[in-house]
């Protein structure tokens, strides 16, 4: 076997074709098939014995480099040919999608041209001779020029003559290049150059002469590799021409020139192009990323998506040259590229709609399609465990510790505009049937595109081994069973909800043999809140009807990423846990009836909060960690930038006010159980980033510094104090009772990030109690609301009232739930905020802790609604049929009734705990606890149990006097109602329930008139415009383009020969 | 306006760019490659024609490219002409005088027993495949010329094309079998004494092959060109079996077009 | 200054020429001229480079030009560079095949649109 056969094989396939053809189109067929089928195969059987950095280097002509053209094969080689057989195969697979057939329709020509776009790629990829590489590059370029006319005919030869005339003209720079080179050093063979041009030194080659050599050749070059802003005429291309077409020439023509150029960075290191390469591939990375924002047109904007990909590899190039950065790394991006984007264009092109709008709907009738164009989209946006995740992380964090850490920004800016814009298109394509305007009719075949999609899972999987931790026995049960219900998502539902159990319980039982369950650790602490919640809600679900069969399997690999992210041994395992859980709950909220929407926001925010709480990672490991122990030695500036973007991370992904605006609508439109563990569970993450790194930079942190009234925490508390009464305010002025909670979800959660804003250990010890109790209390009011929902198929609580006769376990779920929230005795909430009062108060933070406290109070009227408003008042007619939640959904509330009361009569029990979680990093314990279970604070002291068997005793004295002594009640017809002769304006507006703190909205009108959403929507408005106006720098002349590059070639001339001298 | 001084600056620019590579100048003596060519090419391969020498055996993987190339270029535009009509060609404008025609008849011969000369005796004289080839492919435009209704032998042409071009690779492999290396000449055939017909081992096998392919070629390219829909050489939708296809097509297009007015 | 250089001159010459016609010419044709003289001239610059005042050309068909006639050793003094002669054939052919397909491209474009006008392309932008 020789590898020059990868490009004899399909030539000679290709000059055969015309005659083969002339027995029958079958044949011809069959010949391509079996020659892209024996590249893959060949390369592939291949790929095991060149894992270990095997070099083949084979002659052509008989003779050895310089004198014959030397090709060499190696993994790198062999990778991307096997990506470029792989997607002549797959298009050759979309032959029967319209661009497919029309590609062939004049006979064999279309297959003649794929075949020779192969042997083009394949040939550039493993040619070591300049001129050589020049030769495969026209190859496919002419082969891309002529594949153009395929589709839309006008629009293809538009996009193909622009694209052709900048091209032919980039050539011939090239060529001058070549010529210039030759003459300088006397060889054509890539090494000899290189090393003719290293030995011989300044005093060889005069540099100023080479500097312009080079230019032409690297002008001429990126033209090729579609950076900006000589990007104009390929991304007409991904407008104008089929998207099968476009996606082969992403997998050949375009990842063989970028490996070409990689191959030619010896060359270019004669004069030094770092510079200007991480400028124009920056600027590409932010620049297109920003321009796709405005696309109405889903290949353009996938256009403006390649070229922005391939400026990240071109900005990393050099440094990956240079050593500063993985050549691996780069790699995977670039792999991950080809998989991701190929799967994407085959399945614009196998949908067939155009513009964005037309895609509305399209694939909410088709579940595999959703996973798989979400797989792919999951992919390009590098989420893990896809390989551009690894890639991205180690190019940034090899960033970090170079000279060049401050190009982590461009790259984290570019990656979040490429979020929108994605999401953007996934949103739309899985809005719900009854809103589309049309259903998926594919007009060719998915499989290519499902075929890329799971080649770039498994290739991302097969990178996962780096984060085996103890726990990864219980990640695995979970993610495996999680990807098995998802795929047998045909399996009857109930079997599915036990199978989840089974896998929640199973994972239990392994991580507590793993011991990774011991609660005085933080991972311990945190990882029993995570299986606590998940066993409760899926336990719950299991008297649910099984409706939503993709959300099982869902669930179990959001639970997974969160025993991922709890246990993680180190910043990696903690980030990819992060973001494994963003991608999970964004698919889970967008399982929601009207999810999209909300779903889409959720991921922007939590985007955003990746990004930061990343850039904090990074400047940690910047600044020399390995460890998350290792945060305790961070120092000096480094310490702070760390834990202002983790903070301001985990502040985003909390909801804190300001950012809070993705919280109602996720929260509100997601799956009922899902809302339960959002609040619950979800909610609780950013905490946990909070107290992990946290305790590690106090502990590090100067005594003096924290010791302090106002402190570095001071910022944190208000954001904390403001976001507990605003959102307060704003759960009373709601009428859906799911919104309600999330509100109030948001606003305790506030309370939990001023406990942590405070850095003492009381301060932390508060929170902590308060996170579990919050933890408990929402899992079981939001329990309860979804049973209500469930049984009367509404959330609005004005359409509720009297369901305490026909629900009475929801209404006692609901008064116990609201009694401990609301923080008054004898039940749990009194203690946590009694603890958080008395941190403020010995903080000397009165101001916020009064704010605290104004804040309780609104909390009555929420909560107040909650059981007035759906338990009380009188029975809707429609809901006389209503009956109680199953059993076994109330077997669930109960065990969560139970931790309550065990809680407020305990809390010592909690409190132990958690003091002993904080006291080593703080050096002191912030609650003395008495052996009687008394709660002992500097400012006093607190018994629980007293507590409630006063109140009980009080209550069982008052009950009887109501139940044997009180006034005998009058029963009256429920619609007796008289209106007066008037006639109601709407249902709602007569019922008194509706609009019910309307006096309050009017006084706190100037309030909330603040509004966080529209600040939202303005930012949004000036980015577009940003983007509107930047992306008008393509005017769509030919000549234009032109224009730019010649341009270009001066400016760079100036940016690299001033620096020759 | 503002264009135009953009394009002055900037070629302005470019044009300072290349005064300095004019500075450079060209070269006084041979480099080390091609030292070795010019010192060792004779004893190497016996073709008396250095330059195909490079061009046929050191540099032979570029000449596949290129005739690769040239196949590509004549598909890709048979291709983007797929689908146009054929127009009505007026009878007295495609043909040539009865003079142009008579003479046309008499030189296609000469022509290309010229061109056949230029390729077989690449590794002799100036010339070679390509020179050949397009030579060949000049009488074919001759021809053309003077009678455009002309029906050209297309059956010969796509044999003579795709096999030309599978023997090239053949060839190739050859090289590969026996000494070890895609396209190497030693011990394919006997390299026989310098300055001769037979001479050059397999150099003017390959030049004689890639002569006809180019020649075959181009005159496919012409065709394509200078008539439109293709049914140049084995492209042809309209041959066996593919007639029907392209007649509904066409018949589509017509619709198209009558919609749009 | 050597006949090579004046031939380098010269080709840098087309290209600025053949650049300056792609760049102003809003004709299609012309601006496919254009690249084409762009081409003549990059094909000038190879066959420049090889340029060797006073020598003869590569083709060894003279025994005087062995230097020694057993080995067929060939005097690397008396022919030019062989390698420029056989870049530039391939140059050559590849601009044909690219020509080509721009000219195809241009009928195409001209059946459809009815114009030559490159400004009347401009469909896709943005």
């Amino acid at each position: 076997m020789n590898p020059v056969l990868f490009i004899a094989v399909p030539l000679g396939a290709a000059f055969l074709l015309p005659l083969v053809r002339r027995m029958g189109d079958r044949a011809a067929r069959g010949l391509a098939g079996l020659t892209f089928a024996f590249v893959l195969a060949a390369v592939v059987a291949w790929l095991p014995a060149l894992g270990n950095g095997a070099m083949l280097t084979v002659t052509t002509g008989g003779w050895p480099a310089p004198f014959g053209i030397a090709l060499r094969f190696g993994l790198a080689e062999a990778v991307l040919i096997a990506l470029s057989a792989a997607a002549a195969l797959g298009s050759f697979g979309a032959v029967s999608s319209r661009a497919g057939r029309d590609a062939t329709s004049g006979g064999v020509r279309g297959l003649v041209i794929v075949l020779l776009m192969v042997v083009g790629a394949n040939g550039l990829i493993m040619t070591r001779d300049l001129f050589n590489t020049f030769v495969f590059l026209e190859i496919v370029s002419i082969a891309t020029y002529a594949l153009a006319a395929t589709g839309d005919e006008s629009r293809g030869l538009e996009a193909g003559f622009k694209y052709m005339f900048l091209g032919a003209v980039a050539s011939a720079f090239i060529l001058i290049g070549i010529a210039m080179l030759y003459r300088l050093t006397g060889t054509l063979s890539i090494d000899g150059i290189a090393e003719s041009l290293m030995v011989g030194g300044a005093g060889a080659v005069p540099m100023f002469a080479l500097g312009v050599v080079l230019l032409f050749l690297f002008a001429g070059f990126l033209v090729e590799l579609k950076v900006f802003p000589l990007n104009g005429p390929a991304i007409d291309l991904y407008d104008g021409v089929s998207p099968a077409v476009m996606a082969l020439t992403v997998a050949t023509a375009l990842n063989a020139s970028v490996y070409a150029f990689w191959k030619l960075m010896p060359i270019f290191r004669a004069v030094d192009l770092t510079l200007v390469l991480m400028v124009i591939g920056g600027a590409t990375f932010v620049l297109a990323n920003l321009f796709a924002l405005r696309q109405s047109r889903v290949r353009r904007m996938l256009g403006y998506s390649t070229s922005a990909q391939l400026g990240l590899i071109v900005m990393l190039m050099p440094l990956a040259h240079s050593g500063d950065v993985s050549a691996t790394a780069v790699g995977l991006l670039l792999v991950n590229h080809t998989l991701a984007k190929a799967g994407l264009l085959w399945f614009a092109g196998s949908v067939g709609k155009q513009t964005l709008v037309e895609w509305k709907g399209v694939l909410a009738g088709s579940p595999a399609a959703r996973l798989s164009l979400a797989a792919l989209v999951l992919a390009i946006v590098g989420m893990p465990p896809f390989p551009g995740f690894w890639g991205k992380w180690d190019a940034l964090v090899a960033l970090s510790r170079g000279p060049h850490a401050w190009w982590i920004i461009p790259v984290l800016a570019g990656s979040l505009l490429e979020f929108i814009y994605y999401f953007r298109w996934l949103r739309l394509a899985h809005v719900p049937a009854e809103d589309a305007e049309t259903k998926l009719e594919p007009t060719g075949s998915l499989v290519p595109a499902h075929a890329f999609g799971i080649i770039v899972l498994g290739a991302g999987l097969a990178l996962s081994s780096r984060l085996v931790t103890s726990s990864t026995d219980a990640v695995l049960t979970l993610a495996g069973a999680g990807l098995v219900l998802l795929i047998a998502g045909q399996l009857p539902g109930r079997l599915l909800q036990f199978l989840s159990l089974a896998a929640v319980a199973a994972s239990g039982w392994m991580l507590h043999q793993a011991g990774s369950l011991a609660p005085t650790s933080i991972t311990g602490f945190f990882m029993l809140i995570v299986l606590f919640g998940a066993f409760t809600v899926v336990l719950a679900g299991i008297g649910t009807p099984p409706d939503r069969k993709r959300y099982h399997g869902l669930f179990l690999l959001l639970v997974a990423s969160l025993v991922l992210l709890v246990d993680a041994r180190g910043p990696l395992g903690f980030f990819a846990g992060w973001e494994l859980m963003t991608w999970t709950s964004y698919l889970l909220v967008a399982q929601g009836q009207r999810g999209g929407r909300p779903a889409f926001r959720y991921m922007l925010f939590s985007g955003a909060a990746g990004f930061l709480v990343l850039g904090g990672i990074l400047v940690a490991l910047g600044a020399g960690v390995t460890t998350i122990g290792d945060f305790a030695h961070l120092a000096g500036p480094a310490a702070l930038w760390t834990a202002i973007l983790l903070g301001a991370g985990f502040a985003v992904k909390a909801a804190s006010a300001g950012a809070h605006v993705w919280a109602p609508d996720a929260y509100t439109e997601s799956p009922d159980l899902f809302s339960a563990f959002l609040s619950g569970v979800l909610s609780k993450m950013p905490l946990f980033g909070i107290v992990l790194f946290g305790t590690r930079l106090v502990a590090g942190a100067d005594p003096a510094l924290i010791g302090g009234t106002y402190g570095p925490g001071y910022a944190l508390g208000w954001l904390g104090a403001i976001t507990a009464i605003g959102m307060t305010l704003l759960a009373a002025l709601q009428e859906d009772a799911k919104r309600l909670l999330a509100y109030s979800s948001v606003g305790q959660i506030g309370y939990a990030v001023v406990g942590f804003a405070l850095l003492t250990p009381l301060g932390w010890t508060a929170a902590l109690y308060h996170t579990v109790n919050h933890m408990i209390i929402k899992l079981l009011l939001f329990l309860a609301i979804a049973a209500v929902i469930n049984r009367t198929g509404t959330r609005r609580m004005h359409e509720m009232g009297g369901l305490i006769k026909k629900m009475p376990a929801q209404y006692i779920a609901v008064l116990i739930g609201i009694i401990a929230l609301s923080g008054v005795p004898p039940l749990s909430g009194f203690a946590g905020k009694w603890l958080i009062y008395n941190a403020l108060i010995e903080k000397e933070w009165y101001f916020i802790a009064g704010v605290l406290m104004f804040a309780s109070v609104i909390a009555f009227l929420y909560l107040f609604r909650l059981i007035n408003t759906i338990f009380l008042g009188q029975l809707k007619p429609r809901h006389r049929e209503v009956r109680e939640a199953p059993a076994v959904f109330v077997v669930a509330q109960a065990l969560l009734v139970f931790a309550i009361m065990g809680l407020s009569m305990f809390p010592d029990a909690l409190l132990r705990v958690t003091t002993a979680m904080t006291a080593p990093f703080f050096g002191a314990a912030g609650v003395e606890l008495a052996a009687d279970g008394s709660v002992l604070v500097s400012l006093g002291y607190l018994n629980a149990f007293g507590v409630m068997a006063m109140v009980m005793g009080l209550f069982a004295v008052f009950f009887a006097w109501v139940l044997f002594l009180g006034p005998k009640t009058t029963k009256v017809g429920q619609l007796d109602i008289v209106m007066a002769a008037e006639e109601p304006p709407a249902p709602e507006e007569i019922h008194y329930a509706y609009d019910f703190y309307r006096p309050y909205k009017r006084a706190f009108a100037p309030v909330l008139r603040v509004s966080v959403e529209r600040g939202w929507s303005r930012f949004a408005a000036v980015l577009s415009a940003v983007a509107e106006y930047g992306r008008r720098f393509y005017t769509g002349d030919a000549q234009t383009y032109l224009l730019y590059a010649v341009v270009f070639l001066g400016i760079a001339a100036v940016a690299v020969l001033s620096r020759l001298g | 306006m503002t264009r135009k001084v953009v394009t002055l600056i900037a070629l302005v620019a470019v044009a300072g760019l290349f005064l300095v590579l004019l500075r450079l100048g060209t070269p006084n003596e041979l480099g080390t490659v091609s030292r070795h060519y010019v010192e060792r090419g004779i004893a190497e391969n016996r073709a008396a024609n250095l330059v195909t020498s490079v061009v046929v055996n050191y540099r032979g993987l570029d000449t596949l490219g290129e005739v690769t190339v040239l196949f590509l270029s004549v598909t890709g535009a048979a291709f983007v002409l797929r689908r146009r009509e054929r127009k009505p060609v007026d009878a007295r404008a495609s043909r040539a005088s009865e003079i142009v025609q008579t003479g046309a008849r008499l030189l296609v011969a000469p022509i290309m027993l010229f061109g056949v000369y230029i390729f077989v005796h690449g590794h002799l004289t100036p010339g070679g495949g390509f020179q050949g080839g397009a030579v060949v492919a000049s009488g074919v435009l001759l021809l053309l010329l003077a009678d455009r209704e002309r029906e050209l032998p297309h059956g010969l042409m796509a044999w003579l094309e795709s096999l030309s071009g599978f023997a090239f690779i053949v060839a190739g492999l050859a090289g590969l079998w026996v000494a070890g290396s895609f396209l190497a000449n030693r011990g394919v055939l006997p390299l026989g004494e310098w300055n001769r017909l037979l001479s050059a081992g397999i150099i003017p096998v390959i030049y004689t092959l890639i002569g006809l392919k180019v020649g075959s070629e181009l005159a496919a390219l012409l065709d394509v060109m200078m008539r439109g829909e293709a049914v140049a050489a084995g492209h042809g939708a309209a041959r066996s079996g593919g007639g029907r296809r392209g007649g509904r097509t066409r018949g589509g297009k017509n619709r198209k077009k009558g919609g749009r007015r | 200054m050597n006949a090579g250089t004046l031939y380098l001159g010269a080709g840098f010459a087309l290209v600025l020429t053949g650049l300056a016609c792609a760049l102003l010419r809003r004709n299609l044709l012309r601006m496919v001229l254009g690249f084409s003289i762009v081409d003549t001239g990059v094909h000038l610059i190879i066959a420049s480079i090889g340029t060797l005042t006073g020598r003869t050309a590569p083709i060894i068909d003279d025994p005087a030009l062995l230097s020694d006639a057993t080995t067929l050793a060939v005097d690397a003094t008396a022919v030019v560079d062989p390698i420029p002669q056989a870049l530039v054939l391939t140059a050559i052919v590849i601009g044909v095949g690219v020509t080509a397909l721009m000219l195809t491209y241009i009928v195409r474009l001209h059946d459809r649109a009815g114009t030559l006008d490159v400004r009347e392309l401009r469909d896709l932008k943005w």
